[in-house]
């Protein structure tokens, strides 16, 4: 798969992706009665 | 066809099945030994307000014996038989039924060839699955009079209809498969479609009662602590285990079923003769390890739902299946489903070759085997398989209430996650292969995928990393659960763009059925051979946890067998009995060609 | 029929490389037969031996320090005299006790009558005990191991001992470490077994882990190191492990000749 001068939309991707697992992340650890950050 | 040549390899086929069953029953026959362990006091007389009494209290006099026969062993072959044959006649029509719609709907008849073909095969099988339940139930009579007896006063409706609901499977599966030539087209098809979905009721309804009995004897329920029946009947097939195993065998069954007739395909395509014939044989095996795959993807979670489930119901079978000696039992099962994984991904790998147009992505292979490879390795590394009495104080308890067994093994379930993801980046590989894409974004969409893979793959190995190992128990059990349903995103949320961006999409060439190495056959032996092993190995661990109860805390086994045999013993036992299974299912897919071959005896009949 | 045999060699070879892996690739650890069950002969006992009865109980077959001790698992149980009036005034007690001893029986079988706050199942709001009922399933007491373990948790938690030594249950036989003489055992692992160190050390993936893994305990501690552990094993104390969880009377109930064959055993371990 060639991306080279697609950085852009794969940068924007990477971002949105990656803000999007870390909601998920958040979400299901505080349905837990969790935090995403381990605290004591 | 070449068709005197069939007949002689089916002859000896069969002879050779024949010995290799002869011997090996013979073997296990003769395997015996005993501890004697039991002791128990007399019965006693509790005539409850329900009219039942207790679970008797056996001694190691109840168990009848035959002079060279180790009941056990003899019990847990036939049973063990009786479950491969049933779960592959379970499954076959299941995805029977599917790729019978899918040739409905594209009105392609390879798909209800493949469909006929398939069923075919099942029918010998089928009766078999019935001689090797007789079986089991007349070892289980001979030799455990009083579990049977106990079992059966509990279950007596549900075993009589179970025994009634056999007319109707077998009436519904001969018309299904005597029919298939006379119900085509139009509205008789759509009869003919009917009927398969009738013969999955039935089939599956069998499944669910047996389970429940099985189940019962891990988790009972609908009966006291001195396991006095309640006579509520539903109570006790609805335990708390019946769920998770039903699902967990649902799954199991078919992915099974997929490798057994992917390794039909196989040994078809080795022996074909034509071109297209290796063709027709070729495109069979794909569609049989497609099945498989997509079984197999989802099983691990319904194994650790299955687990977890069982650690829910007693902490203290939670704890002989995750620790203590099963716990190398699962080091086992980590390299069978490392080479369940590899052959299947193998097998795409090779089939790639059918494109001209796979030369695009075969520099990325070796990427996708490193990574299988080395997750294949993390995970059959031994770990600390225990929890440890500080990982059960920070839990504030000795379980999880949900995920309980999966906390300790972080490192694990990473590896799991990436195992399945890029096993599901090898099947988007092999899509493509032959596609291009005309849409004018490709290359952005390309990127997009990129990206997703990677944010993925980062938390993936954030949650396992971080959670795994700076948090506590807590945390890593909980954190499992975002890094499943990240794996679940990635493959769905691909899978949609991969359809968007090849909306309309040129073909390369024609897919060249057929050209693909004889080795890739062997790569779906190799997954028919380990399902085959993993499920009777998993069959002892299911059945080993109980340890030396009949009836888990309620009936005690007293029998000399009551002992927990060491993992080598059940690994050999599970391995004569996987042989005799491939001897008993190469016999199968002989005789179901046999019918197709004439004989032309010139001069033998008066004219 | 090349190809027939080909395949056949194929699946033959591959069931045999998991067979042999299973038997030589991973070790092969011989589980512990299925637990006897005990027979106890309570004609002849005097209140001391059916208190040391019901010690022995709580230490070994009831598995009871699984969790009652002192890493907090449970609460302990020293304080019974003082606290059981107490419980039986709370508003939380359900259960139908009217004086210690029977609040600690019906404890023992019924465990939820009654949470220490603090010490419930998670998310049940200190309703339900994780404790199992003592009487039923794999602890498996009898109704007289349940009073003798009664007699001892009266006995050691400061108050009268109350419990009668029930005379009218037909159980017969306990021929076992009975404090008197017995033959000397030369067997290692049936010493283990007598002396319950499973319940608390690990070997080899079978036993507790209350106590050190003894699975290679041999490699790098001494004879000396372990006669003394044994005999006397609050000298020196393993690291992350708690001091008095061991009993410290083993050399009032091992003889020269086991604690020797154990000796031997445990050096061997590497």
């Amino acid at each position: 798969m060639d991306i080279k001068g697609y950085f852009l939309p794969f940068a924007l991707a990477l971002v949105v992706f990656a803000a999007a697992f870390l909601a998920l992340d958040t979400a299901v650890m505080n349905m837990q009665g969790l935090n995403l950050i381990f605290h004591d | 066809m070449n068709r005197p040549r069939h007949m002689k390899t089916g002859t000896r086929l069969a002879i050779f099945g024949l010995f290799v069953a002869l011997v090996t029953l013979t073997l296990a026959g003769f395997d015996q030994f005993g501890v004697f362990a039991a002791e128990s006091e007399s019965a006693v007389d509790a005539a409850a307000s329900t009219g039942y009494g207790p679970a008797p209290k056996l001694t190691a006099d109840d168990y009848p014996t035959i002079a060279g026969v180790n009941s056990r062993v003899a019990v847990w072959v036939f049973a063990q038989l009786h479950l491969w044959f049933a779960a592959f006649v379970l499954a076959v029509p299941i995805f029977v039924f599917i790729i019978e719609a899918i040739g409905m709907r594209t009105r392609d008849k390879r798909y209800d060839d493949m469909a006929y073909e398939f069923i075919k095969v099942t029918i010998t099988a089928y009766s078999l699955t019935a001689i090797l339940g007789g079986l089991l139930i007349f070892a289980l009579i001979l030799f455990y009079p009083h579990l049977i007896t106990y079992l059966s006063t509990i279950f007596k409706e549900s075993m009589f209809y179970y025994a009634l609901l056999f007319f109707a499977e077998s009436a519904v599966l001969y018309i299904y498969y005597y029919g298939w030539h006379w119900l085509q087209g139009g509205f008789k098809k759509w009869v003919h479609l009917t009927l398969g979905l009738m013969l999955n009721a039935v089939g599956t309804t069998l499944m669910l009662l047996a389970n429940a009995w099985l189940t019962f004897m891990m988790s009972p329920a609908g009966v006291d602590a001195a396991g006095v029946f309640s006579g509520d009947a539903w109570a006790a097939i609805h335990n708390f285990l019946w769920n998770p195993i039903n699902i967990h065998r649902f799954v199991a069954n078919i992915a099974f079923g997929g490798s057994i007739v992917g390794a039909y395909a196989a040994f078809k395509f080795l022996t074909a003769t034509a071109e297209k014939e290796r063709a027709h044989y070729d495109w069979m095996g794909y569609n049989a390890n497609f099945i498989a795959i997509c079984a197999l993807l989802p099983l691990p979670f319904a194994g650790y739902y299955l687990a977890a489930e069982i650690y829910a119901y007693s902490q203290q079978m939670g704890i002989t299946l995750m620790g203590g000696i099963f716990a190398w039992l699962f080091i086992i099962q980590a390299v069978l489903i490392g080479t369940l994984f590899l052959s299947a991904n193998y097998y795409l790998w090779c089939g790639m070759g059918r494109s001209d147009g796979a030369k695009r992505y075969t520099k990325y292979i070796k990427y996708i085997a490193i990574v299988l490879v080395g997750a294949f390795l993390v995970w059959f590394t031994p770990h600390t398989l225990v929890l440890t009495n500080e990982e059960l104080k920070s839990l504030g308890g000795p379980h999880h209430t949900i995920l309980g067994p999966l906390g300790i093994m972080p490192a694990k379930n990473t590896a799991v996650n990436l195992m399945i993801l890029f096993t599901a980046l090898s099947f988007m590989f092999y899509r493509r292969a032959n596609k291009i894409a005309t849409v004018s974004w490709v290359k952005a969409g390309n990127a997009v995928q990129v990206a997703l893979y990677s944010a993925g793959i980062v938390n993936i190995m954030f949650l396992g990393i971080y959670h795994g190992y700076f948090t506590n128990t807590v945390y890593k059990v909980a954190a499992s659960i975002p890094q499943v349903l990240t794996t679940l995103v990635i493959m769905v949320v691909s899978i949609t763009l991969d359809s968007f961006i090849y909306r309309g999409a040129k073909e390369v060439g024609p897919l060249r059925w057929g050209r693909i190495p004889a080795r890739a056959q062997y790569a779906l032996f190799l997954l028919a051979v380990s399902f085959t092993w993993l499920m009777g190995l998993m069959g002892y661990i299911r059945s080993g946890i109980r340890q030396h109860w009949h009836v888990l805390d309620i009936m005690r086994d007293a029998s000399p067998d009551a002992f927990t045999p060491t993992l080598g013993y059940a690994a050999n036992v599970v391995s004569v009995a996987a042989i005799i299974f491939m001897a008993m299912v190469i016999f199968v897919f002989w005789i179901a060609q046999v019918g197709s071959n004439k004989t032309l005896p010139a001069g033998y009949w008066k004219e | 029929m090349r190809q027939f045999l080909a395949v056949v060699a194929f699946t033959l070879l591959t069931i045999g490389f998991f067979a042999g892996y299973s038997n030589f690739g991973i070790p092969q650890i011989e589980p512990a037969p299925p637990p006897k069950e005990e027979k106890l002969d309570l004609s002849s006992m005097t209140m001391d031996q059916f208190i040391a009865l019901g010690e022995r109980l709580f230490n070994g077959k009831g598995t009871c320090t699984l969790c009652h001790n002192a890493l907090g698992r449970a609460p302990m149980l020293g304080t019974i005299a003082d606290a059981v009036p107490k419980r039986l005034k709370d508003p939380r007690y359900t259960g139908e006790a009217g004086d210690i001893e029977e609040y600690l029986i019906e404890s023992l079988v019924e465990p939820s009558v009654f949470v220490v706050a603090g010490f419930g199942k998670k998310g049940t709001n200190d309703t339900e005990s994780p404790m199992p009922d003592v009487s039923g399933g794999s602890i498996g007491l009898s109704e007289a191991e349940v009073a003798a373990v009664v007699a001892y948790l009266q006995d050691s938690g400061g108050a009268e001992v109350t419990v009668e030594i029930p005379q009218d249950i037909d159980e017969e036989g306990d021929d076992e470490e009975e404090g008197e003489a017995r033959e000397a055992v030369n067997d290692p692992k049936k010493l283990m077994a007598m002396f319950t160190c499973d319940a608390c050390h690990m070997i080899n993936g079978v036993g507790g882990d209350v106590g050190p893994n003894l699975s290679k305990i041999g490699a790098n501690r001494d004879r000396a190191y372990l006669r003394r552990a044994i005999l006397d094993p609050n000298a020196e104390i393993a690291t992350g492990f708690e001091a008095d969880m061991m009993p410290a009377d083993m050399g009032e109930q091992i003889y020269v000749k086991e604690l020797e064959v154990l000796v031997d055993y445990l050096a061997g371990l590497k």
